[in-house]
């Protein structure tokens, strides 16, 4: 009697993940058939997953190189179950997969290289939501200013990293202003962001990345602006905030809400 | 609350400086969107060449332990590393 259909799908998707798995009567004919043909299925998913790391992370891939890269994303892929459709979402756990790989321990920048990219990723694909703009602000009782609370914009995202995982990625930009640090132990603070179409990268003092990192957190604007200053005391309001609000760092107000 | 004040008063003049000329904080908005898709992890069509689909009659080789070396620009920084900034 045939095997039910349920179990040999069962059995051809333990044989994708699993190269030690049994693979006898998966497909009609000689074993050594069945064997090629396990293989092209197993080597096409893992192409597919390398391609969708790869896109999410082209920084770590040139870092690590190709053959690195490509067996780091089959690694993934197979510990990684992936319960969607969209491979855009396949990278939610790669960073922390990265960072506690065994043979990348010398290279312990590389988890944080990857939350960067990932950081990125999603802010490509983040939401379009409307952003605070200077005349909303403007409109707001100065009285008020003190204990008004923020929300960063879906696009927006704060990180640090005790590696200067900023310059890394400057450096390989197409358009690199930026070189390698020859020691890439540094603290690094940064915002990802994606002002008009692109996500792209500033790098931020530690003052403003205070501020921003109060607010982020739901701090009233009187106490972010406060641990900004007595972070670094050259953080300047009068000037930080137009730059938020030109890059549109944060969300417009729910006015239904605020009301 | 001098310090909270001050701070404030930046605040509420560096508001005021954008909402009075809000050409500057509109010009970055009209950067015009040509070219910025980013090729989508999902797209079967082929950016390389003529298979529709990443890897196609690409067989699976089981992992060497060699391919786990990295051998990118990484190994142009710092030599070996540990976490915590100390070697």
């Amino acid at each position: 009697m045939p095997e039910a259909l349920a179990d040999l799908q069962q059995r051809f998707g333990a044989a994708l993940l699993d190269p030690d798995a049994p693979t006898a009567g998966l497909f009609r004919g000689p074993s050594q058939h069945t064997a090629h043909c396990i293989a092209l299925y197993r080597g096409n998913l893992a192409a597919n997953w390398g391609k969708a790391l790869g896109n999410a992370c082209p920084v770590l891939r040139t870092l690590v190189g190709e053959d690195c890269f490509a067996a780091l994303a089959r690694q993934y892929g197979r510990c990684h179950a992936h319960d969607e459709g969209d491979l855009n979402t396949l990278g939610g756990g790669f960073a922390s997969f990265v960072a506690n790989f065994e043979a990348l321990a010398p290279y312990p920048y590389l988890g944080d290289v990857a939350r960067l990219e990932w950081a990125l990723h999603r802010s490509h694909y983040a939401l379009d939501a409307p952003r605070l703009d200077a005349s909303q602000l403007a409109a707001i009782d100065p009285a008020r200013i003190e204990t008004l609370q923020l929300r960063l914009h879906p696009a927006t995202t704060l990180l640090t990293s005790p590696w200067a995982i900023d310059d890394i990625w400057f450096a390989h930009q197409p358009a690199a202003d930026r070189s390698l640090p020859a020691d890439p132990r540094r603290t690094s603070r940064m915002v990802v962001l994606r002002p008009a179409w692109r996500a792209t990268v500033r790098s931020l003092a530690a003052g403003e990345y205070a501020a921003l990192d109060a607010l982020s957190c739901g701090a009233p604007l009187g106490e972010a602006l406060e641990q900004g200053f007595d972070t670094d005391p050259r953080f300047d309001p009068a000037t930080a905030i137009p730059g938020w609000l030109a890059e549109g760092l944060f969300a417009a107000p729910n006015l239904s809400q605020e009301n | 609350m001098n310090k909270r004040h001050f701070l404030i008063a930046a605040a509420v003049a560096g508001i005021a400086a954008v909402a009075a000329n809000p050409a500057l904080a509109a010009k970055e908005g009209k950067e015009k969107c040509y070219g910025i898709s980013k090729a989508g992890a999902n797209d079967c069509a082929s950016t390389t060449g003529s298979h529709a689909c990443a890897g196609q009659s690409k067989a699976d080789n089981d992992p060497n332990e060699w391919k786990y070396v990295a051998s990118g620009t990484c190994t142009e920084m710092g030599g070996s590393l540990k976490p915590g900034g100390k070697n």
